[in-house]
């Protein structure tokens, strides 16, 4: 009986989709979290009888044929990048997107991972660094009398230093795009790498075309929809009870056939 | 005298096909583009065998066949996505992708793109234009827009437009996985009523409790054709019994 194996395709899948809704509620209070969902594919048909074959009794073209379906596979796992929403938390160093655009950070092998997490700290040196002392492109060092820092909607920064009434510049931060966020890859730590389904990286400020204003003491919480994962969790696991119903019955209707005698 | 198992067994052998459609079905209710399908069955009349000299209505018996897989092309909801790389068809037609014997056909537009920019679906196959191209990203665009007749533009210029084509019957194209049909028939332009939406994908239109209810009828028609089965064996050792009993 195919129907055996076909419920179990579905029942793997179900099993996949209920792995990535708990991914996405577990990372709902994860700054900038993009939720993702699972997507799958049908597989291959088996044809008992081809479509457009020629029905033996009278030479007419049969207009559907039947094809029997051999279950479900999962095809990707993809990522929804719709905004999240922006919490403040008047913290001059937390910053948030709003639109479009990545921070650029520097990770310890020198490659740049991008992130939308603008939860940044000083370092030791008066680095703008995020949480995991990855230092970001296009900021310089504060210096350590620095009273206040402010960083404007183009995501320039100034400082104000004592016995000074005019506000320093310490850099702008660069801005890097993509036109298929989705294909970025995920390396953990809210941080993001460059794939070839991502291309490559256009780099600009905040504020110009195609990038969004930076906000300073807000921070862009995920845009995980609780209720709504907890709805797709519900039918995830009613879908999988279906498929296992379609076992039990596969199953009942070959002990059925055991019985005959 | 074996014919009434053998018309209850063609029976039994049609229900596990149409069971395995069922779980197909339900396999895929949450599929990307997915159109469910249902089987249709015939009438195979034949002359009683045995009797051959027999006429009448009486002489003719008919068992059940396969007769062809009915794809429901009703549309599945659509759902925001946000992703601008996502498209979704609202009407009728179907986008054409690369395929190795010709373009094949999908309603599955969750698309991404390649090394080389162009615009491709999940596995990779390009999205083709009206004369069979594919679509280019130019290098460096940061946003890519879609019109609702399908015509693709960046923030660095036109891309092109998306084939979208509709069929004169949908029901005859061929399924070969990975949400993607096949076909021979020439395909037709579509009208303004078909709309292609950015950031939305369509589901599938499968009903599951529809599906389950289906399956629940499939297996106790399955139950009470092995009933018949073994009433006709048991009917069988008992007229052995009784013809053969000595007076």
């Amino acid at each position: 009986m195919r129907s055996l194996s076909i419920a179990a395709t579905g029942m793997l899948a179900q099993q996949l989709n209920v792995e990535v809704i708990s991914n996405n509620i577990a990372n709902m209070n994860t700054t900038a979290y993009k939720r993702q969902r699972a997507e799958f594919q049908d597989l291959l048909y088996q044809n008992q009888r081809r479509v457009g074959s020629q029905a033996a009794d009278n030479n007419a073209i049969v207009p559907a044929g039947v094809q029997l379906g051999l279950g479900v596979k999962a095809a990707a796992v993809y990522r929804i990048t719709e905004q999240g929403n922006l919490t403040t938390t008047g913290n001059q160093l937390d910053v948030a997107m709003q639109g479009k655009g990545y921070f650029q950070v520097t990770l310890p092998d020198n490659t740049i991972a991008y992130t939308r997490a603008g939860s940044f700290q000083l370092d030791q040196q008066g680095n703008i660094v995020t949480a995991d002392g990855l230092r970001i492109t296009g900021t310089n060092a504060i210096p350590n009398n620095a009273t206040s820092i402010t960083v404007n909607q183009s995501g320039q920064v100034f400082v104000s230093q004592p016995g000074q009434t005019q506000l320093a510049a310490a850099g702008q931060f660069i801005l890097a795009n993509f036109v298929n966020e989705a294909g970025l890859q995920p390396i953990g730590n809210n941080n993001f790498i460059q794939t070839q389904a991502s291309g490559n990286p256009v780099t600009g400020t905040a504020g110009n075309q195609g990038f969004g204003t930076i906000l300073q003491g807000f921070l862009e919480s995920s845009n995980v929809n609780t209720v709504q994962e907890i709805t797709s969790l519900i039918s995830a696991q009613r879908a999988y009870e279906m498929n296992s119903k379609v076992i039990q019955a596969s199953d009942e209707m070959l002990q059925n056939m055991n019985q005959i005698h | 005298m074996e014919n009434p198992s053998l018309i209850v067994l063609s029976r039994q052998s049609a229900l596990r096909s149409q069971m395995d459609v069922i779980s197909n079905n339900l396999a895929n209710m949450n599929t990307r583009g997915f159109r469910g399908e249902q089987l249709l069955f015939n009438e195979y009349v034949n002359a009683k065998a045995g009797n051959p000299g027999v006429r009448g209505d009486g002489a003719k018996i008919s068992f059940v066949g396969l007769g062809g897989t009915l794809t429901d092309t009703r549309e599945g909801a659509l759902e925001p996505t946000g992703n601008q790389l996502d498209f979704a068809i609202k009407g009728p037609g179907f986008f054409a992708v690369d395929g190795p014997n010709g373009p094949r056909y999908t309603r599955d537009g969750r698309f991404t793109i390649d090394g080389q920019g162009q615009i491709v679906n999940r596995d990779g196959a390009a999205v083709l234009d009206p004369r069979g191209r594919p679509l280019t990203v130019p290098p460096g665009a940061a946003s890519i827009e879609v019109t609702a007749g399908g015509q693709v533009s960046s923030d660095k210029g036109q891309i092109g437009t998306l084939q979208i084509v509709k069929f004169a019957n949908e029901v005859a194209l061929q399924k070969v996985g990975t949400n993607q049909y096949q076909t021979d028939a020439p395909p037709q332009p579509v009208d303004g009523t078909t709309s292609v939406n950015q950031g939305m994908i369509e589901g599938s239109n499968i009903e599951p409790i529809v599906e389950l209810t289906k399956m629940i009828q499939v297996q106790r028609a399955y139950e009470a054709a092995s009933q018949m089965i073994s009433n006709e064996h048991d009917r069988g050792l008992k007229a052995i019994d009784v013809l053969t009993r000595s007076s």
